[in-house]
């Protein structure tokens, strides 16, 4: 199986810096954004697995973003928001908006690197699955 | 009316009472803004720093010489974020308390490159910062400490606001009657409607440019005003600003 395709989109260098090197790591390949508008051209040409998406970012912010990908249903990334937003309504938004996780700034990475670990499981499996009805669609003809 | 100046005095009285209400609520707002703006900027040289140490903790030893490097680096700029941020916040307070300024003679130019260069060193060189002195040596009696603090505040003020690639210019000049400090750049500029807030405390043009308290531009003004200079801010929308400091000639050593 080909690695898994994390994107990272911060407008922080450092803490982008810091989460592809973590993610590389993990070994997976990976993609950085640092605006919103970069995270959407990125998804269209590279289609990427998960993305690790910060919510205050320049361009175009994270809200825009989970509303762009939810508008599109051939986008099947999985989306894990890392913010300094830690209200519950904030939180409420990104679940609404289709989130699969939501971390909160500052993060403890052994956590964000557990949760990230999973969603990459789900990310899998769903693939997976989407591969074998393909195929079984195909037999079928 | 009846008995009209008795009632308008008091008139008066009330609405300078609301006034006076209506600053203090504002300030209590701002305080508050402050403190949760504290609280957010704090997050990312916090999470940089722990999250660099633990990335070298457990994957160091896969790393290149220079990808460890990068991240030492990191815990050190972020560190150094950190002080500058503090530092703010610090001065703040010791100007809130009246704290005795220092006397000596500051050589404005080399202040201002060594300033720019720990700048850029921080921020991984994104701009150009370009200083002219003249006289070659341009000179001014304040306390050193503060000076190098307004120097760093209007520059680092400019490099957050100016689009990457573009040139700050800082100018320092030796008048007739007073020693001037120009920094300009090309950033988005200032509404006249906002350019008299901008030296207000917890004022911020735009908190999305990541970085700072709003405090800034404050804590300039007010290191100016202690040694009796003024700042003025010149600025229109799309044209950049530009931020002109004049320092008072020392004419007091003579008179002593």
């Amino acid at each position: 199986m080909s690695k898994l395709k994390v994107l990272v989109a911060d407008d922080e260098p450092a803490l982008r810096k810091l989460l592809k090197t973590n993610m590389e790591l993990e070994g997976y390949e990976t993609l950085e954004a640092s605006n919103g508008a970069e995270v959407l051209e990125c998804v269209e040409r590279d289609n990427p697995d998960i993305i690790l998406l910060d919510i205050m970012m320049p361009v175009m912010d994270g809200w825009e973003v989970m509303t762009a990908l939810a508008a599109n249903p051939e986008y099947e990334q999985k989306v894990i928001l890392v913010s300094a937003k830690a209200s519950d309504d904030a939180q409420l938004q990104g679940w609404e908006l289709g989130a699969d996780e939501y971390i909160t700034k500052p993060f403890d990475l052994e956590a964000l690197l557990e949760r990230v670990r999973e969603v990459a499981a789900r990310s899998e499996a769903e693939s997976e699955k989407r591969r074998a009805e393909a195929i079984s669609e195909l037999q079928n003809l | 009316m009846a008995s009209g100046e008795g009632l308008s005095d008091l008139e008066k009285a009330l609405a300078d009472r609301d006034a006076r209400i209506a600053q203090l609520e504002d300030l209590d707002r701002k305080k508050n803004d402050f403190v949760a703006t504290v609280s957010h900027e704090l997050r990312t040289p916090i999470t940089a720093m722990i999250g660099a140490a633990k990335t070298l903790r457990r994957g160091g030893d896969q790393m290149s010489a220079e990808e460890r490097d990068a991240f030492l680096t990191m815990i050190e700029r972020q560190g150094e974020r950190l002080l500058r941020l503090t530092r703010g916040v610090l001065t703040e307070a010791q100007l809130e308390a009246g704290a005795t300024p220092r006397r000596e003679e500051v050589d404005l130019g080399a202040l201002a490159r060594e300033v720019a260069a720990e700048l850029l060193e921080g921020r991984g060189a994104t701009h150009e910062v370009e200083v002219s002195a003249e006289p070659a040596d341009v000179s001014t009696w304040g306390d050193p400490t503060a000076l190098r603090q307004i120097v760093s505040n209007l520059v680092e003020n400019a490099l957050k606001y100016s689009p990457e690639g573009s040139k700050v210019r800082v100018g320092v000049a030796d008048l007739t009657s007073e020693t001037l400090l120009e920094v300009a750049d090309d950033g988005p500029g200032i509404d006249a409607a906002e350019i008299g807030t901008i030296f207000e405390r917890f004022t911020q043009m735009d908190p999305s440019r990541g970085g700072g308290f709003g405090l800034g531009l404050y804590i300039v003004k007010s290191l100016v005003e202690q040694h009796r200079g003024s700042i003025e801010a010149e600025s229109q929308p799309g044209a950049g600003t530009t931020f002109r400091v004049r320092f008072p000639k020392r004419a007091a050593r003579r008179e002593r």
